[in-house]
């Protein structure tokens, strides 16, 4: 029991971190930036690549998962969505082309086998009598601190204000002399660095390889769904909730059906809360 | 302090606005009335930035604004306040002042505004804790207001104050208006309420289907009979 919660929270952080990126550029450009799925393919190979060819420290591979992701989410915006603003289908249709893009270009350039990756740190710790890798336990910790960050990055700064400013009334922000253009730079940035951050912290854990964006993209959606448009503690909630029930389910029912409950789940909530647990209405 | 020289606005092919010129003075409160769809709106969105005007020429302190965005009209020293009490319904109220307060960059003088509009609004301090959202209509007004007013403007454009407000309520808005009037604040009011707002102005505008029909002294209009006719309903 406690090795599915444990294996279920180590799931859910990335799910929730993924998501919380992505909820904030849902909730203020309204766009399900699929093209995060295929960010986070290239920051694992981005990690993979410093770690196996230079020998980077995890933490130096780390960061540069979370600019490679920043980067590349940055220039879709910028470049891309843009001039697609206030066409949401055509945004839509971009963002989910990149997505395959961005999987069969890594085909392209580094073939679809998958590769094995040094843990940053090695070694275990024993926790309830269960052994646990330090790389797992890193995974939990680095969520946790990067979820408070943010969230008082958005409550405390005049930046995070504008962010949020833009997430409940786009029209009106501008006219608080809030650059919207740049509020738009900075989520994508972060949400491309959230997604390139949760790669490369998972990718030790697993393998990498070009299609391993595909679930963790769409368990993402799904916990945006769920936690709720805006809400920072929401999407962490519903993110470990969604990969614990999960981990649950795959132990003890099947694990054929592990990625059908994610689903499950999300109709059922959708049913009964329409805003998501712990979301913010939404008109 | 605002002019507006001969000014076409569209969306897309249909125009809205056309050859509309008016003016408003330092110190002076003009209304700019006219039924719903007139485009009194649509000037509004037009001087601060929110909409590219298709010709015509809008000068704010003898400076052109035309085609500047918004965002960066604002700071100098122009303030819009939307129709509709369009409030950060999930932010503190004291939250929403600061937000109106962005272009100030000296946290002592976001400290000072907010401090005056406490003094004009004793309620907003009271509540400055609550979550926009959760206030009354009246109540939602005089934040947008005083949000607008956080970033100290000279100028103040208000969009349809009283819109879908109770009688009682809209009168406490325009005691609102008259409070801005003392601290010597140019405004520039948008409203279908034609009366009331003919009332706490000087000059005023009446706008036709996107021209202007008749212009002159408040006092004029309010006895106009075509106005009577038209807005007040006497015959």
């Amino acid at each position: 029991m406690e090795i599915y919660i444990l294996n279920g929270l180590i799931l859910g952080s990335i799910y929730a971190l993924i998501a919380l990126g992505l909820n904030l550029i849902w909730s203020i450009t309204d766009i399900p930036d699929f093209s995060q799925g295929g960010i986070y393919v290239f920051a694992a190979y981005a990690a993979f690549f410093s770690v196996s060819l230079f020998n980077v420290p995890g933490i130096v591979a780390i960061l540069i998962a979370a600019l490679t992701g920043a980067i590349l989410a940055f220039c879709f915006e910028k470049f891309l969505y843009r001039r697609w603003r206030g066409n949401i289908p055509i945004q839509l249709l971009c963002a989910i082309a990149l997505f395959f893009l961005l999987a069969n270009l890594a085909i392209f350039f580094w073939t679809a086998k998958s590769w094995n990756m040094d843990h940053y740190i090695v070694g275990k710790a024993t926790i309830m009598g269960i052994g646990v890798s330090y790389q797992r336990l890193l995974v939990i910790a680095m969520v946790i601190v990067l979820f408070v960050a943010i969230n008082l990055f958005l409550k405390r700064t005049k930046t995070g204000k504008a962010i949020r400013a833009a997430a409940q009334d786009l029209e009106v922000a501008p006219w608080m002399g809030i650059d919207t253009d740049k509020v738009f730079s900075i989520i994508f940035a972060m949400g491309g660095a959230l997604s390139g951050i949760a790669a490369a912290l998972i990718t030790p854990v697993f393998t990498v390889y070009p299609m391993m964006g595909e679930l963790p993209l769409l368990k993402a959606l799904v916990v945006v769904i769920l936690g709720g448009f805006g809400s920072v503690g929401g999407t962490l909630v519903a993110g470990l909730g969604l990969g614990v029930l999960e981990s649950l389910g795959a132990g003890y029912i099947s694990s054929d059906y592990q990625h059908g409950f994610a689903f499950l789940i999300l109709m059922i909530v959708l049913a009964f809360r329409p805003q998501g647990l712990f979301g913010l209405r939404r008109e | 302090m605002l002019e507006v020289k001969n000014l076409n606005v569209g969306y897309g092919e249909i125009r809205v606005i056309w050859d509309v010129s008016l003016e408003v003075e330092e110190g002076e409160t003009v209304a700019l009335v006219g039924a719903n769809g007139a485009g009194k709106s649509t000037i509004l969105k037009a001087v601060s930035g929110a909409l590219k005007p298709t010709s015509g020429e809008i000068l704010f302190k003898g400076e052109s604004i035309t085609g500047v965005p918004a965002h960066k009209v604002v700071g100098k020293g122009l303030a819009y306040v939307p129709e509709g009490r369009r409030v950060f319904p999930y932010m503190t109220v004291r939250e929403n002042l600061e937000l109106g307060a962005y272009t100030v960059n000296k946290d002592s003088e976001v400290k000072e505004n907010m401090e005056w509009i406490f003094e004009m609004f004793p309620r907003l301090k009271e509540r400055q804790k609550q979550l926009a959202g959760t206030f009354s209509g009246g109540e939602q007004q005089m934040l947008v207001i005083s949000r607008a007013l956080m970033s100290k403007p000279s100028f103040l454009m208000i969009d349809e104050p009283s819109l879908g407000l109770q009688p009682s309520i809209v009168d406490l808005v325009y005691e609102t208006i008259t409070t801005l009037q003392e601290q010597k604040i140019t405004i520039l009011l948008v409203e279908q309420n034609v009366l009331k707002s003919l009332e706490v102005s000087r000059r005023g505008y009446v706008l036709d289907n996107g021209r202007i029909s008749i212009q002159g002294s408040s006092e004029k209009l309010i006895n106009n009979e075509d106005i009577k006719r038209v807005y007040f309903g006497i015959d």
